[in-house]
């Protein structure tokens, strides 16, 4: 797959591939600058291929015509070169590569996460600051989210629980606050 | 209780100015990690060093374009107190704010896309829109995928190069690749044009709270449109009549807004009280005329441009 120039998709030519510098694309003039790799150069991967296996020799747990090459990290089942997946500098067979990707086994296999503690901030701020009577709805809503989800899985990324921590407490202050003036307006001496 | 999450990864310079998307790149052992963020929900990308094929950094623009939206709005908003001795605590206050703005995006420099190609794809890094950190940023990563795959050889690109730029060989350009533009969101401003038009002719006879803030509402939609449009153009094919009518129509609405506002600031100032100020009929029949002629010139070149995408493409000569 050649490398296309950003702005009119032409392959790029090879000496971009040595210069350390912006240079001007040939078809648009475009100033591209373009670091490559090996893996550009290198073919399609040779696809892997069990070998036949023979009397007295390990066999694949799935293909026991063909001989074991490797074991799986996770269920130690003898894989053979069709059934091995590399992922992660580790073998891994088929079926824990998929359950693993089920049941969410570390980070590496998720590509979407929700951000609960964003959300129930959201909650805690935007009717308050909008308008005040909103919370009313705002402050339950994100002190649910805060205590339903504090030990959901986040983002994978470094971060915090201080963003629950403040939707709790903003959405505490809140209902006090709120608790307060229904309070202070049912007191309230009634005009004749 | 875990208060902090495993730091697993790094983050890499780059951190564009959106309110509502937040990419970033994050550095993990092995692989780069892309992440887009809209706020409440993250979507990850993993492109693990073995599998990159090459980095593309695009240099797009000498200085970002909110340098000239903020160095107009600083120069609006200075020029009063510069020129007219009309001192105002918020016109030096916003203009100054503005003014910084413009000169922390020029020292951000020259602008750009970045994208990172693997065999099976090819994805811009929306973090990186400057060419001073996406350089930083591969001066982190080539080393690290140096390490992965080995550093590249001559004998990799097999010799002998294609011909240099100086060669009189050069291909000619092709066609760029931009989407061709269905042209509705030029009718909108058009329209909006001879609304403006309309609304400054009956400006002449009628004054009022209901015309300052059609005056308004008119002013905001056509700057938003123009930004907008502004903005499409970059992805969408327009002739260039087109995108020179809009740039005039946005030194238009510049230019008349600032007029009316300095001259009427002058009039109140020499005559207070007297709401209409001295120049204000010619300003409104030259408000007039130029936003009808923009608006009909508009209408017929957009009309033009969408004939042209419906005519089918001309046969092929026979042999």
């Amino acid at each position: 797959m050649p490398v296309p120039c950003a702005r009119c998709q032409a392959p790029l030519p090879n000496y971009f591939f040595v210069a350390n510098h912006p240079m001007p694309c040939p078809a648009c003039g475009a100033e591209m600058a373009v670091r490559a790799f090996p893996a550009l150069f290198a073919g399609p991967r040779p696809t892997a291929v069990g070998e036949d296996s023979s009397a007295g020799e390990a066999s694949c747990f799935y293909h026991p015509e063909k001989r074991a090459s490797v074991t799986c990290h996770l269920c130690g089942r003898f894989l053979c070169g069709m059934c091995n997946v590399e992922f992660k500098a580790r073998n891994w067979c088929p079926s824990c590569l998929e359950s693993s990707s089920r049941k969410r086994k570390g980070a590496d296999f998720e590509n979407h996460r929700v951000l609960y503690d964003s959300i129930a901030l959201a909650f805690a701020t935007f009717p308050f600051l909008a308008l005040f009577w909103p919370c009313i709805v705002g402050a339950p809503v994100a002190l649910y989210i805060s205590v339903r989800h504090w030990k959901s899985p986040g983002s994978i990324l470094p971060r915090t629980k201080i963003r629950f921590l403040v939707a709790i407490l903003l959405a505490v202050g809140q209902l006090v606050l709120m608790g307060a003036l229904i309070y202070t307006i049912a007191r309230a001496p009634r005009l004749a | 209780m875990r208060w902090r999450t495993e730091r697993r990864y790094r983050r890499l310079p780059g951190r564009p100015f959106t309110a509502f998307r937040r990419d970033s790149l994050w550095l993990a052992e092995d692989h780069l990690l892309s992440v887009q963020c809209n706020r409440f929900a993250e979507d990850y990308r993993r492109y693990y060093f073995r599998d990159v094929q090459a980095l593309t950094i695009h240099r797009t623009a000498p200085v970002s374009p909110w340098v000239y939206l903020t160095g107009a709005l600083a120069a609006v908003l200075l020029a009063p107190g510069l020129f007219f001795e009309l001192q105002n605590a918020f016109l030096w206050s916003s203009g100054g704010l503005f003014l910084a703005l413009t000169l922390a995006f020029i020292g951000l420099g020259p602008t750009c896309t970045c994208y990172i190609q693997t065999a099976v794809s090819r994805e811009r890094l929306g973090s990186l829109r400057w060419m001073r950190v996406a350089e930083k940023v591969l001066r982190i990563l080539q080393p690290r995928i140096d390490e992965v795959q080995g550093p590249l050889n001559l004998e990799m690109l097999s010799l002998p190069f294609e011909p240099p730029l100086s060669d009189p060989a050069i291909p000619p350009p092709l066609p760029t690749h931009k989407l061709p533009e269905t042209g509705w969101g030029y009718e909108f401003l058009f329209a909006v044009l001879l609304l403006d038009s309309l609304h400054a002719y009956l400006g002449l006879s009628h004054r009022g709270t209901a015309m300052e803030v059609a005056t308004w509402a008119i002013l905001i939609t056509e700057i938003v449109s123009i930004v907008w449009l502004l903005v499409r153009q970059r992805r969408f094919e327009v002739p260039l009549s087109i995108r020179v009518l809009v740039i005039v129509a946005l030194v238009a609405t510049a230019g008349f807004s600032y007029a009316a506002n300095i001259v009427s600031a002058i009039g109140r100032q020499l005559r207070p009280g007297n709401t209409v100020y001295p120049g204000y009929v010619p300003l409104h029949l030259i408000d007039m005329a130029i936003y009808a002629v923009l608006g009909a010139a508009g209408f017929v070149l957009i009309t033009r441009h969408r004939r042209t995408l419906r005519r089918p493409p001309p046969l092929a000569a026979p042999q």
